[in-house]
């Protein structure tokens, strides 16, 4: 992996959340940092990730792991480049969730909480995402695919497939430059 | 059909932007707002009986009357949109939709409470939401409802997105000042209370997204209007997230005080059970509530129609209604 530092673009909207908090308060911005993070190195956080947001936030490293690990959406080990969450909560699982996660995992040749041997997909059945009224889901980067049939999850595979790109939360453009 | 007073304009196209939002007489309650003082709008609230709608139906009028005031010290208004009970997504409808109602309504209520910052904290999982919130706002800057001296009245207010990262004890309000402060989202230990000791230990509200929006129609029509629409202690109307086995999952807007079978049941609303099936149960709230069998979801123990308000389904949260028909395993 290439060196671990924002480009200027980048770090342009780092500085633009850290002023988004009061004087002396910046320590706040470390939530949307990490996300950026995650998103720009690889998909995961790395102990050197995680350094060098302690780095721009002027934090003890320990103040960043402990976050780090508290919140479900950072991944601290590597993943395929395409996560795929799907919702296993009641609503989707009245509505089928269960099926779209047996079919993925076929397909896939991988269990949740796998990634395949080519790198390309990582598995993950996370709770309720608020997509209830159009069960079942699964959300890909910042994008919810709903309504699932398994027709449609073969056909998001494919596109996924021959995408080929990291599935991301949020970018630089996310924010808006206040 | 029920009155609608959030999702009113639902069906107009490009109402997510400001310019249509504007010409449906958005932001006129921030113009009634100015022409009051601030203690005005917080006894406009108190008189709407509005309750918080995140769940816990707590006065909002008193809880914004509990807010502190030391002199020299900054108060915040804080948004919570972290929506984790499962079974809820109304909040995300409303974000997604109606932008611009919940900006207004943060503009109304921080100017009640003298807070010159304010902070929506979403949950991660919503950070397209985040790219729509971001947007909005940037357009409330641009015509001049946000930022310093807005229409000229003197009061100043900057306002900003923050996500959080998935984590369902963020909901709790404690819990997400800390991971607004870039903690992990340990709950605080009560008092104080965040009024008095909230974000970075200063005097601190944190409402509910539906909250803070209702707050928009509330000094449109007066408080005392307000409270005339919906039964006894449960004023007004309620985004209800529907899904499950009903043949009409989504978002819906009632009046408090609907009979649940007229909900589950009726076109207007969820249409019935899927497959016209039999119903098995209601959980009528998220998860974290008990779950109702079929005959306790429509009829209350004594055999009085089971109502959608506070009371008749106390103790457990007015948020969704997940229906599971009888093939469902429980």
């Amino acid at each position: 992996m290439s060196e671990v530092k924002f480009n200027d673009e980048t770090l342009a909207v780092v500085h633009n959340l850290m002023r988004r908090y009061p004087e002396g308060r910046h320590k706040s911005a470390l939530l949307p940092i990490l996300h950026l993070a995650q998103a720009e190195f690889g998909g995961w956080l790395s102990p050197a990730t995680m350094d060098y947001v302690a780095s721009i936030l002027n934090i003890k490293p320990v103040e960043v792991y402990e976050v780090a690990s508290f919140y479900s959406m950072y991944n601290l080990n590597p993943v395929g480049k395409c996560m795929l969450e799907v919702c296993r909560t009641s609503s989707c699982w009245l509505r089928g969730a269960d099926d779209v996660i047996r079919h993925i995992e076929k397909r896939l040749e991988i269990k949740v909480g796998e990634t395949t041997a080519d790198g390309m997909f990582s598995l993950k059945a996370v709770e309720c995402l608020g997509s209830c009224g159009t069960a079942p889901m699964m959300q890909v980067g910042k994008d919810f695919h709903e309504n699932l049939t398994l027709e449609k999850v073969d056909e998001l595979l494919t596109q996924f497939t021959n995408e080929d790109k990291h599935s991301r939360y949020c970018d630089a453009n996310t924010y808006r430059k206040n | 059909m029920g009155k609608k007073l959030l999702l009113q304009n639902d069906k107009i196209p490009g109402i997510d932007t400001y310019e249509v939002y504007r010409q449906h007489g958005g932001y006129s309650s921030v113009e009634k707002a100015f022409k009051m003082t601030s203690d005005e709008v917080v006894e406009e609230v108190k008189k709407s009986g509005l309750r918080g709608r995140g769940g816990a139906g707590f006065p909002t009028g008193m809880k914004w009357s509990f807010l502190a005031k030391p002199e020299g010290v900054p108060r915040y208004l804080v948004c919570n949109a972290d929506e984790s009970e499962p079974g809820t997504f109304k909040d995300r409808y409303l974000m997604q939709r109606h932008p611009h109602l919940l900006i207004e309504g943060m503009i109304a209520a921080s100017y009640a409470l003298g807070a010159n910052t304010a902070y929506i904290y979403i949950r991660g999982e919503y950070f397209y939401i985040v790219n729509i919130l971001e947007k909005a706002i940037e357009e409330a800057y641009t015509a001049g409802w946000l930022g310093d001296n807005i229409q000229g009245s003197g009061y100043s207010l900057n306002m900003y997105v923050h996500p959080g990262a998935g984590a369902y004890i963020c909901g709790e309000e404690t819990a997400l000042l800390e991971s607004l402060e870039g903690k992990r989202g340990n709950p605080r230990i009560k008092p104080p209370f965040p009024a008095v000791k909230g974000l970075y230990a200063c005097p601190t509200v944190v409402n509910n997204v539906e909250t803070i929006a209702a707050v928009v129609p509330i000094l449109n029509m007066g408080g005392d209007e307000y409270a005339k629409i919906g039964i006894g202690k449960s004023t007004g109307t309620k985004l209800i997230s529907a899904s499950g086995h009903i043949k009409k999952p989504g978002v819906y807007e009632i009046e408090l005080g609907l009979p649940v079978e007229e909900f589950i049941y009726s076109e207007e609303y969820c249409g019935g059970i899927l497959n016209d099936k039999k119903l098995k149960a209601v959980v009528p709230g998220g998860s974290s509530v008990p779950i109702l069998p079929a005959e306790l979801s429509l009829k209350t123990p004594t055999g009085e129609p089971r109502l959608m308000s506070y009371e008749s389904l106390s103790e457990v949260a007015l948020l969704a209604v997940v229906c599971w028909d009888q093939a469902a395993l429980l």
